[in-house]
């Protein structure tokens, strides 16, 4: 039982970060952090049902490592074009 | 079938691209995806499996309708760099293995196919866009580690990684919680519809054509089968705040990509009804008339301008291009619901489900919202026979394609007999 409750400590200060963070990078950084909280409770459960999960957490890795690619970019991009990656100053869309 | 077209057209494509014209290249993409709704159409009702891939009915409609998406987009588009069409194909390949798929994982590998590229597409335009894309990213990266989480839990309350397999207790409760946040993200469902208003209106035109219709048609494939059998209770309060919020802030809205985020949140709404009441005829009809008619109010106001679109620019356009101004007023009415159109059938469809099931409260909330929208969509519709200098200087290949997709509005309204019997199949 206790990787699932590591794993939901995991998740719950991933998704803590992606609210207080004010920087686009360290909220990245958050979201990281739950996808292996679930990949945890992946392996965790897949003591109980088998190798499914295993490999469950193995894709994982690999589309978290494309989104990585993809997410970075576009924060280096939005820095060279503003020279700030905080996300309050995001806001000139609205209304 | 689907499936080997998209992926080795998208394969192939990629490899060509350094190689060949991009007005070539345009032409092969657009190759590609009629070949592939073409094998859709040829093998239409014939179920399909391999391992975790399913076509079936559900799968064969929403691919319609993504393919479709696609198509125009790629159609619309003015660019001279070849990387837009062929994301617009990977994004189309996703979209089709989302609508496939009952395996969770396999679901979260075809959602992060499909976004990634849309990620790149919403940069497309710097400056505005880039904060459009960032917030789409940011969100949709935390609407899938959302997903992610309510798989691994639906793994540890079932024991399998297959979407609609049955289960009890609150670990099963909380993996369809998670899972339904993940994909309303994605469909833009209120409470997660944070994000839709600031990437519409930060996207370039074409790019919101592919996320309005594409986009939603295969997220909803996938919460069709993750709540498939028997839709939980809390969908009823996503569909009773998604028609209030969109309907409502949709009314103080002054620029036309806004106004129609705030109205797709709304109608998202009204397709979640038809998932709630659990008739599948109703909601692929209602997505196919949506998705010509919001896809035709985009592709005008791409012809306007590929940039914002206040309401005042769009005054004497019925002037200017009679045909374009009839063509953005047939759209608008059809996203009302008034008769002589498809989307009038769209709702009632919706509507006689929902009295049907006994959904009194949300039907009466339904209704009402709907009366509402009438003010914003009238006033949309009927700016273009305004007094004003609106400008637009559209090509003939997207007067085609929109004068088209009115007539099938059209169509839909007066016969929609013809395409239910096709969606009842898919059902």
């Amino acid at each position: 039982m206790s990787y699932l409750y590591a794993s939901a400590l995991l998740f719950a200060l991933g998704v803590y970060g992606v609210l207080t963070r004010r920087t686009a990078i360290l909220v990245f950084l958050s979201i990281e952090l739950m996808l292996n909280a679930a990949n945890l409770s992946l392996v965790g459960f897949a003591r109980a049902f088998g190798l499914e999960g295993q490999v469950a957490a193995l894709m994982v890795i690999a589309i978290a490592a494309a989104e990585v690619a993809v997410g970075l970019g576009l924060i280096v991009a939005i820095f060279r074009h503003r020279e700030s990656t905080a996300v309050d100053d995001l806001s000139e869309l609205r209304g | 079938m689907i499936l080997l077209v998209l992926s080795s057209f998208a394969v192939a494509l990629t490899l060509l691209g350094f190689f060949v014209s991009v007005p070539l290249f345009k032409r092969l993409t657009i190759l590609g995806l009629s070949l592939a709704l073409l094998s859709l159409l040829f093998t239409w009702g014939k179920p399909f499996a391999f391992g975790p891939y399913q076509v079936d009915g559900i799968s064969q409609v929403f691919t319609l309708l993504a393919l479709l998406g696609a198509l125009w987009t790629v159609g619309l588009v003015r660019t001279r760099r070849f990387e837009f069409y062929l994301l617009v194909l990977y994004a189309a390949l996703g979209m089709h293995l989302l609508a496939s798929t009952k395996n969770l994982i396999l679901m979260l590998v075809a959602l992060e196919a499909l976004s990634l590229p849309l990620y790149a597409l919403a940069t497309w335009r710097r400056g505005e866009g880039l904060e459009a894309a960032l917030k789409y990213f940011l969100l949709g990266a935390l609407a899938a580690a959302f997903f992610l989480y309510g798989t691994a839990l639906h793994y540890g309350a079932t024991g399998s990684l297959l979407a609609g397999t049955p289960g009890e207790g609150p670990l099963y409760a909380l993996a369809l919680g998670l899972l339904m946040v993940g994909l309303g993200f994605k469909v833009a469902l209120a409470p997660f519809h944070f994000w839709t208003p600031d990437v519409y209106q930060g996207s370039p035109t074409p790019v919101v054509l592919f996320m309005a219709t594409g986009v939603k048609a295969a997220a909803f494939a996938a919460l069709l089968r993750v709540v498939s059998p028997g839709a939980p209770e809390a969908l009823s309060l996503l569909i009773a705040l998604s028609v209030l919020i969109g309907n409502l802030a949709a009314l103080a809205q002054k620029e036309a990509k806004r106004l129609l985020a705030y109205s797709s949140i709304a109608h998202a709404g009204y397709m979640a009804l038809a998932l709630y009441t659990g008739n599948l005829q109703a909601l692929g009809f209602y997505l196919l008339t949506y998705v010509l008619a919001t896809g035709l109010a985009f592709a005008v106001l791409s012809e306007v301008s590929p940039d914002r679109v206040p309401l005042d620019h769009l005054k004497g356009l019925f002037h200017r291009d009679p045909l374009l101004g009839l063509a953005l007023f047939v759209a608008a009415l059809s996203l009302l619901g008034l008769p002589p159109l498809g989307g009038f059938w769209g709702k009632y469809l919706v509507f006689t489900e929902a009295a049907r099931v006994g959904q009194w409260g949300l039907l009466v909330l339904a209704l009402l919202t709907s009366v509402v929208s009438a003010y914003y969509y009238l006033a949309l519709g009927l700016s273009v026979f305004q007094k004003g200098e609106a400008v637009a200087a559209p090509r003939p290949l997207a007067r085609g394609i929109a004068l088209l997709a009115a007539l099938a509005l059209l169509f839909l309204g007066f016969l929609p007999g013809i395409v239910l019997p096709a969606l009842a199949q898919g059902g």
